[in-house]
């Protein structure tokens, strides 16, 4: 019951703390700092949201007892260009023109985490930083450019029609041209006529068609109750639905956050752990760098996402020999693995399964010569699990995860993953950042 | 449906020969937009996107005021707002900025006097 009650709870405290302006949509947490401190259990980290901020809680937000705990491990990730409001062009956020430099600036985020439960084998409990680094490159391809002028061109084919009939009103209505709406209706035949036939010769609409859309709108004009300017904007709104602009700006936005094609991330990440819990004395065993292919398919498609990964990761033995003197850690570990990513409107599964191959040279005394004699020490493991997000709104996503974990050094039986987390994404600005100057 | 801001009585006085420029920028990163202003002559200019077009000289915007519209957009998820700003012979006429939030495909309307 208590853990039914917690939801609410978490839920409410979220809603203190995050913007209204609900815009982006958000999806598990997938910090690189997070992952190299331990917090993030999936191996497939999959690219980063279009959020500015995000910052994740990893915990069941459940003590022993059943009882509710304040979340000891945190992480956030920062993408300092978007903070900055940039003044970028629509065309050259679609396909930037220097194709690395820009990416590179626009697409790399930062990422720090910090957990009070890196806990040692003696049981000590001791403080972690984790430290990242990502950029994402999207490939594009001609297909995708098409799609980009295609967008700009029904934009314009659209919008330039009805703004002209609208603007028309309006002036009409101000000069006094006309008295009540049927007259508008009359007066402005001849525009709609003029416009509306240059939009449907370009759209390949049908003479019938053209006379069906001109009729509509000349007698939705007539039926608008007076020529108010909350009657006018009535007419913005007919003539706009009767161009299918909304479902043009609809179909492209879309697009852009299902863009389809390859894009690749390169990561690294750090750890930084503090043994006796004293600043001063730290240690960084741990570090990662990887890349992540990944492919969405087109069309009907496009809810198919396809992930790969390729991580290199080195662990500093002589740490983990101290502080982890029965466990086993191998210097050189390299992950690879392959992922699959379902996104639907409220939710999403991913699916992956990694598998790593390790090796460490361990001392074997010395030759006759006096040389350095090593023996190859080598290991490999297998990985699987399975994330279900369900998007609670655009920016809160709360994810469970399950499945077989790589063999822990200390308690290598202990392979379950069973894991809660919550995701929030804040927007650059909010609405108080708005005002006009 | 889009929501039309209108910003209305709005002037500028301007000699008769002097040649009427209109500049249209847009303020936050990413966004777009199709402009037409109705002028009292026949042919209406239209800025498909951001830049400077004439309306014509003062002496031809006398009669009738010149009505300007805008539909905007913006699809960068990263950014929450769209703006633009209307300059006229280089100063600044009008700014127009509102959420995403509150209207994602604004329609942005000016009516302008162009008196002595």
């Amino acid at each position: 019951m208590k853990k039914l009650m917690m939801l609410p709870i978490v839920l409410l405290l979220s809603g203190i703390i995050i913007p209204q302006q609900t815009l982006n949509d958000l999806n598990t947490p997938t910090a690189p700092a997070a992952w190299i401190i331990g917090l993030q259990p999936n191996s497939i980290l999959a690219p980063k949201t279009f959020q500015a901020l995000e910052a994740s809680l990893y915990s069941n937000f459940m003590n022993s007892s059943g009882g509710i705990t304040v979340p000891d491990n945190y992480a956030l990730e920062f993408s300092p260009y978007w903070a900055t409001k940039p003044k970028l062009s629509f065309s050259d956020y679609m396909l930037p023109k220097k194709f690395f430099k820009d990416q590179i600036v626009r697409n790399s985020s930062f990422s720090i985490a910090s957990t009070k439960n890196f806990v040692f084998e003696d049981s000590t409990k001791t403080n972690s930083i984790g430290f990242g680094y990502r950029v994402n490159f999207y490939m594009g391809s001609e297909s995708d450019e098409a799609k980009v002028e295609k967008f700009k061109k029904d934009f314009e084919n659209s919008a330039s029609p009805a703004l002209k009939i609208i603007t028309a009103a309006t002036k009409m209505r101000d000069g006094q041209v006309v008295k009540n709406p049927v007259e508008l209706g009359i007066m402005l035949t001849p525009r709609i006529t003029e416009t509306m036939g240059k939009y449907c010769d370009i759209n390949g609409l049908s003479d019938k068609r053209k006379a069906e859309i001109i009729n509509k709108i000349v007698l939705q004009i007539s039926d608008l109750p007076d020529l108010s300017d909350a009657s006018l904007n009535k007419l913005n709104n007919i003539v706009f639905e009767q161009l299918e602009l909304e479902a043009i700006f609809k179909e492209f936005k879309s697009y852009i956050k299902e863009r389809h094609g390859l894009s690749f991330d390169l990561g690294f990440a750090a750890m930084v752990n503090f043994p006796t819990n004293n600043f001063e004395f730290s240690v960084s065993p741990h570090q990662a760098l990887w890349i992540t292919p990944t492919y969405r398919f087109a069309d009907d498609w496009s809810i198919v996402k396809i992930l790969g990964v390729l991580r290199y990761e080195q662990y500093n033995t002589d740490y983990y020999q101290k502080y982890f003197p029965t466990a086993k850690f191998y210097d050189n570990n390299i992950d690879y693995g392959v992922g699959g990513q379902l996104d639907f409107k409220k939710f999403s599964l991913q699916f992956e399964i990694v598998g790593r191959s390790s090796n460490t040279e361990i001392a074997a005394g010395v030759d006759a010569l006096g040389r350095k004699l090593y023996t190859k020490e080598t290991s490999s493991d297998i990985q699987y699990s399975g994330t279900f997000s369900y998007h609670l709104d655009d920016q809160i996503t709360l994810s469970y995860n399950l499945g077989n974990l790589f063999k822990p050094a200390v308690n290598p039986n202990s392979t379950l993953l069973s894991m809660l987390s919550v995701n929030f994404g804040f927007g650059a600005p909010t609405k108080e950042d708005l005002t006009v100057k | 449906m889009p929501k039309t801001y209108r910003y209305k009585n709005l002037s500028f006085p301007v000699s008769d020969e002097t040649e009427v420029l209109l500049t249209v920028s847009f303020t936050t990163g990413g966004t777009f937009g199709h402009t037409v202003a109705d002028v009292p002559s026949i042919n209406d200019p239209e800025l498909p996107d951001g830049g400077t077009v004439s309306l014509g000289k003062g002496k031809d915007l006398r009669d009738d005021s010149t009505v300007i519209a805008s539909v905007l957009g913006n699809l960068t998820p990263q950014i929450d707002s769209l703006g633009i700003k209307y300059e006229i012979n280089g100063q600044t006429i009008q700014v127009h900025q509102n959420p995403k939030s509150e209207e994602e495909h604004p329609i942005v309307m000016l009516t302008i006097k162009f008196p002595k």
